[in-house]
């Protein structure tokens, strides 16, 4: 009974989603040269380059980057 | 002396040389100073010593507007009948206006006030002690971290209930005669003066003669009694009633911050019971960006959906309803939450978040509102208890109200973003308001200007074309500026009574 009350948790966790999210989380790249993009970012900054992302008050690299971790 | 007009052996004095309509801050404030001038004062207030729903109903009216929603309550929330008025529930807090508030600025319609800031100075240092906070003058506001925003130092007073405050020298002084509930109907005015008062009382109805009557009976009712007294219609251009103004309170963004911003809190660094300095765009961006004056402070949001709306609705004076649905409110937050995930693992990664609950506050903001002819006083539909009709009041705000607001938060936000504090996001919806209300401050509505057409007092508070009437009170301001009115309508009545006084 437990076991199936698990399997059917499970499968309802799959079908939301949190699964794959899980896994695509898990294997994704991780950012290389975080110091440069960040200078980046601070760089859109002072110079004005900004733009809004979902409400958000971000440089264009932060906007460029951001699709990654939709 | 203080005469409750309910009492059986009470009798309203019929002759007065000056007669007060009004027992908040601006009437007490009058009848004190002209105390000493021998003058015979009566000052009429039209509740008691304490709350009463009998008066309190006479505030009743109608009321909509863009940040009011279905919310009927406004004009019976936002004052009080009482001796002391408004100041019986206000927070006590104090600020002068800007000098840039009293200046004609060209992207401002209707801006400019016949007085300069430095006119108002010596009565600015001596209503502060009356309210009971320390005198503004030479005052040095802390230095701001953010280009662009000065830091607005306000302070609060205890707060000061001027009824209860004054009223034993009320009491004592003998040419004063208070008379509580006791209501003024209508003024009757020929084509140069007021020849005399119609006063209701629990004894019937009397008519005051005066030398000289000074309406202070807030921005409600001051316009409403001088329609009440015309014989004739408003002129479609006349600008009484006209012109209301209230400072916006709204919940603008929601700022996740990189580390703990202690010095930034109102709450920390200074003692928020007697100082709360306040981000202010500075009077160069003012007049860079065509903006209006206004204020931010940051208050913690709490966590969790409860805690977010307890953060934007206790924070913002919110007099729109919110929705009913809860099940929407909850759909909103989570969308908002779902919104932000992407960009706060970006910030993760690139190491500029690092707490696993980052600190995250509200920006409120407190704003100028930019005076508008749409936004008035008319008569409503129904009468009140003594058989008057009832005001009606349409707050409106207008594009730049919003324009200059959503502007000044996108700045707010990328400086602090260019600071490298943390990220901001604008909580404005695409053409509306976010959660917002009034900070219940009734201004404008008898406006001051030099020239009859665009205002109903002249610069020393005098009805145009009347001889012996005065308004008094936030209801002859002809802009708003962003300080809490009531330092500002002392210092302005202080300064009447000096007129009144020197032309006896």
């Amino acid at each position: 009974m437990k076991r199936r009350r698990f399997l059917q948790l499970l499968a309802g966790l799959a079908t939301i989603g949190v699964v794959p999210w899980f896994f695509r989380r898990r294997t994704r790249a991780p950012l290389e040269n975080t110091e440069s993009l960040r200078a980046a970012i601070q760089k859109d900054f002072d110079t004005g380059n900004t733009v809004i992302v979902d409400g958000w008050i971000v440089s264009r690299t932060e906007a460029d980057l951001a699709d990654r971790y939709r | 002396m203080i005469l409750d007009t309910r009492s059986s052996d009470a009798t309203l004095p019929t002759q007065c040389d000056v007669l007060v309509i009004g027992g908040g801050p601006a009437g007490i404030t009058l009848a004190l100073e002209l105390a000493p001038t021998k003058k015979r004062i009566l000052l009429l207030e039209s509740g008691g010593l304490e709350f009463d729903h009998y008066a309190h109903a006479l505030s009743r009216g109608e009321a909509s507007g863009t940040l009011l929603g279905r919310a009927s309550e406004y004009l019976q929330g936002s004052r009080l009948r009482y001796l002391g008025g408004a100041t019986n529930h206000w927070g006590g807090i104090c600020r002068p206006l800007d000098a840039i508030d009293f200046e004609k600025r060209d992207w401002v319609p209707h801006s400019g006030w016949p007085v300069a800031r430095r006119d108002l100075d010596p009565y600015y240092s001596r209503a502060a002690p009356m309210c009971d906070v320390r005198d503004f003058k030479d005052v040095e506001e802390p230095p701001s971290e953010v280009a662009g925003f000065d830091r607005a130092l306000f302070r609060n007073g205890p707060p000061t209930r001027f009824g209860q405050k004054f009223r034993e020298r009320l009491r004592e002084a003998s040419n004063v005669t208070v008379c509580l509930h006791a209501h003024a109907l209508k003024l009757s005015l020929d084509d140069k003066s007021v020849k005399s008062v119609r006063v209701k009382t629990a004894h019937g109805e009397t008519n005051v003669a005066a030398g000289t009557v000074v309406l202070a009976a807030g921005g409600i009712e001051n316009p409403r009694l001088l329609m009440l007294s015309r014989e004739r219609e408003l002129a479609a251009e006349d600008p009484l009633g006209r012109y209301f103004m209230d400072h916006p309170h709204v919940a603008a963004a929601r700022v996740l911050f990189f580390g703990l911003p202690r010095d930034w809190l109102e709450y920390t660094k200074y003692d928020s019971r007697h100082e709360r300095p306040m981000f202010r765009l500075n009077d160069d961006e003012q007049r860079k960006g065509r903006a209006l004056n206004g204020t931010f402070s940051i208050s913690p949001l709490r966590e969790g959906m409860n805690g977010w709306w307890h953060s934007v609705t206790h924070g913002g004076f919110p007099n729109r309803e919110l929705p009913e649905d809860l099940g929407e409110i909850k759909k909103a937050y989570e969308t908002r939450l779902a919104r932000s995930a992407p960009l706060e693992s970006l910030w993760r990664e690139l190491g500029l978040l690092r707490d696993k609950k980052p600190y995250q506050g509200i920006l409120f903001a407190r704003t100028e509102q930019a005076p508008n002819p749409d936004s008035r006083i008319t008569f409503g539909e129904t009468t009140d208890p003594n058989g008057q009709r009832v005001a009606k009041l349409e707050w409106k705000l207008g594009d730049l109200d919003r324009a200059s607001l959503v502007a000044a938060t996108e700045r707010f936000g990328r400086e602090i973003a260019k600071s490298g504090r943390g990220r901001l996001e604008i909580l404005f919806p695409k053409d509306g308001w976010p959660v917002a209300g009034g900070g219940y401050h009734l201004m404008g509505t008898t406006r001051m200007s030099d020239d009859p057409r665009t205002g109903v007092v002249d610069k020393n508070q005098r009805v145009h074309g009347m001889e012996n009437l005065y308004v008094t009170g936030s209801s002859v301001f002809p802009t708003s500026g962003c300080s809490n009115p009531t330092l500002t309508l002392v210092a302005l009545t202080l300064r009447l009574a000096e007129h009144l006084g020197a032309k006896a």
